[in-house]
């Protein structure tokens, strides 16, 4: 089985002098997992997504991401891997404020690869948005507009718009009722089914874990 | 790259269009400012080319030996008073040299109402040229024929409100409250000047003997013997105050200021004019800088606004630079897309300012003439004016460093909680 995720004695701290906030002797997630990671704040899950996702360069230890090792790569190479190959959904504050719905979504494009590819990416937008539920009337509404559950079913759309073989999920679910979290998880889960992605789903909430394929905390896997 | 795709310019266009009323002032600021510098620049230009058309086509001024300024100022612009005049003899002979074209005596001394009067010949409107070789032209009448006739410059016409057949009497001596007046000798306005823009506008011309028969009888500034012309008595003048030069080759022009100013009999200066208005302008240097300087410092200060207010907006973009960074934004995306705010809110400031001083010109144009004697022409689209652009935009890269490199390093920093 091919590894999407592979981490070999990750130290990681904010600066020279501060405590460690990754201290990780080894964790393989594969690909094609569905992964719910649980921890409470403060863990260090935030640092691990930021190493994973390429924004926070790695001093010490390997870490290895669908293949390529991104503690060789410059900070230009995260920034280009990143966009082509993670899709990123945050617990809130998904879109920029300023755009409409479906130009977030073609925002997510531009930072990606060729530009015929591009156009045919920003095709598949209106196609992605109504699988989602996003009807055409609220695709040139700005944040603002748009009720919580639709931010967030608009960020998977920009998350998954440049078919990401990896899809980080922190939190999405904490501003959403108990309802609207399950159908949320649901819908998500739907989107990925028939692909091969990785996904990688992190909550402090426990009982959303039966939804996903294996379940870790971050307590098992960092020992800072 | 991103920075090609259109989605980057509605990018920066949104965010600012999000902050409208922050932005808005911000761009007031910069018309203001770029229509105060680029204003204060046409108006320096422009005044300077008046006065350098002050006179043209007078290849050299001949008067008594004194400073090329002084002799300029009191022979073109009227200014000051000459302690020496030059003999009437001394004229005929300039007049007859072979390399000479055209020459013109003019005689000073005496005023209307503040206003100086020039006593020369009718070959004066003939070879007078300002600007670009332009020559006087009459709104009414002609040239003074008989002795007792006057021309006005329009100035003079205007502000006196004086028409064709009207009678003026001039005073001796140049205050505008002189006591000493010519009361027995009334002028009769024989022609009006068109407007030039120039001291021609404030001046009166009279002929020479006009200027004789007025003086008649008077010695040292007192009228000791009023009477009436005879006409046995010679109105040719003794003396003239310079004498206006053309000549037949320019080349021969150095030759001849060099010859005149070696004469023997009289002792004479001989200028050019275009190099002394040149001399003359340079003592308005001083103000000419200082006024771009508080140009500049408006701008600099409009812009610092423009910085301040993109400082404080970078706070409250966190998220949204977390966003861009999560979807592959590098921080030099970010850094760029501050820039472009940037430069985006000063070019449409710099257009903006540019079309309302466009704008003024225009209105302004008529009131300047006859107020100043100001020839404005919106001269806005030059390649000068390409070069200010380029300052403006590169003064307002400068600036925008500030919170380019603040979002930048937030964007380096950021935190994905």
């Amino acid at each position: 089985m091919k590894m999407a995720i592979q981490i070999e004695k990750l130290k990681y701290s904010y600066s020279a002098h501060s405590p460690l906030v990754l201290n990780m002797p080894s964790w393989q997630v594969e690909q094609g997992e569905r992964l719910f990671l649980q921890g409470p704040s403060g863990c260090g899950k935030s640092s691990l997504l930021n190493v994973i996702s390429g924004i926070l360069p790695v001093s010490q230890g390997q870490i290895n991401v669908l293949g390529s090792s991104l503690d060789t790569l410059s900070g230009r190479q995260r920034d280009h891997f990143r966009a082509q190959h993670i899709g990123y959904v945050f617990q809130r504050f998904n879109l920029i404020p300023y755009l409409s719905a479906l130009d977030n979504v073609r925002l997510a494009c531009a930072f990606n690869g060729q530009r015929p590819e591009r156009h045919a990416m920003e095709a598949q937008a209106s196609s992605i948005l109504l699988s989602l539920g996003i009807d055409q009337d609220h695709w040139h509404k700005t944040s603002d507009q748009l009720s919580v559950g639709q931010q967030q079913r608009v960020a998977i759309a920009r998350a998954m718009i440049h078919q990401p073989q990896l899809l980080i999920v922190d939190e999405p679910t904490s501003s959403l009722d108990h309802q609207s979290r399950d159908a949320f998880v649901q819908l998500l889960l739907r989107q990925v089914e028939s692909t091969n992605l990785t996904l990688l789903f992190v909550s402090h909430d426990h009982t959303l874990s039966p939804y996903f394929s294996r379940s870790q905390t971050m307590n098992e896997i960092n020992d800072a | 790259m991103p920075k090609c795709n259109p989605i980057f310019f509605k990018l920066a266009l949104n965010s600012l269009k999000s902050r409208k009323g922050s932005v808005l002032l911000t761009l007031l600021a910069i018309i203001v400012s770029v229509y105060v510098l680029i204003g204060v620049e046409q108006i320096r230009q422009q005044t300077k080319q008046n006065f350098n058309s002050t006179i043209a086509g007078t290849d050299l001024i001949v008067g008594a030996r004194t400073g090329d300024i002084n002799l300029l100022l009191y022979a073109v612009f009227h200014m000051g008073a000459a302690t020496q005049n030059i003999s009437w003899k001394t004229y005929q002979e300039l007049s007859s040299l072979s390399s000479v074209n055209w020459a013109v005596p003019i005689s000073l001394g005496d005023s209307h109402q503040g206003y100086r009067v020039t006593a020369t010949t009718p070959d004066y409107f003939k070879y007078y040229r300002y600007a670009e070789l332009q020559p006087l032209q009459f709104d009414a009448g002609q040239a003074f024929k008989a002795v007792y006739d006057v021309v006005l410059g329009a100035e003079v016409a205007r502000k006196l409100d004086y028409q064709l057949g009207d009678e003026l009497v001039l005073a001796h001596g140049l205050g505008s409250t002189s006591f000493s007046l010519h009361k027995d000798k009334p002028f009769r306005v024989s022609g009006l000047l068109k407007a030039t823009g120039t001291p021609v506008d404030r001046s009166l011309y009279i002929s020479l003997p006009g200027m004789e028969a007025i003086h008649i009888g008077w010695n040292n500034g007192v009228n000791s013997n009023p009477t009436a012309i005879s006409d046995a008595q010679s109105l040719t003048p003794k003396s003239v105050t310079a004498v206006m030069l053309g000549l037949k080759q320019k080349t021969a022009t150095f030759r001849l200021q060099r010859v005149i100013n070696e004469y023997r009999e009289e002792a004479l200066l001989a200028m050019l004019p275009g190099v002394t208005l040149a001399k003359l302008w340079q003592i308005t240097s001083v103000m000419e800088h200082s006024l771009r300087l508080i140009a500049l410092l408006i701008l600099l200060s409009s812009l610092l606004g423009l910085v301040a207010m993109l400082l404080a907006s970078i706070r409250e973009r966190q998220r949204e630079i977390a966003v861009m960074r999560v979807m592959g934004a590098s921080p030099w995306f970010i850094f760029s897309l501050i820039e472009i705010e940037v430069m985006l809110v000063t070019f449409v400031g710099y257009v903006l300012g540019i079309l309302s001083l466009a704008g003024s010109f225009e209105l302004a144009k008529n009131l300047a003439l006859d107020q100043f004697g100001l020839h404005l022409s919106a001269n806005l689209f030059s390649l000068e004016q390409l070069i200010y652009l380029g300052f403006i935009m590169a003064a307002a890269f400068i600036a925008g460093l500030i919170p380019a490199i603040m979002a930048y390093k937030q964007a380096l920093g950021v935190c994905l909680d």
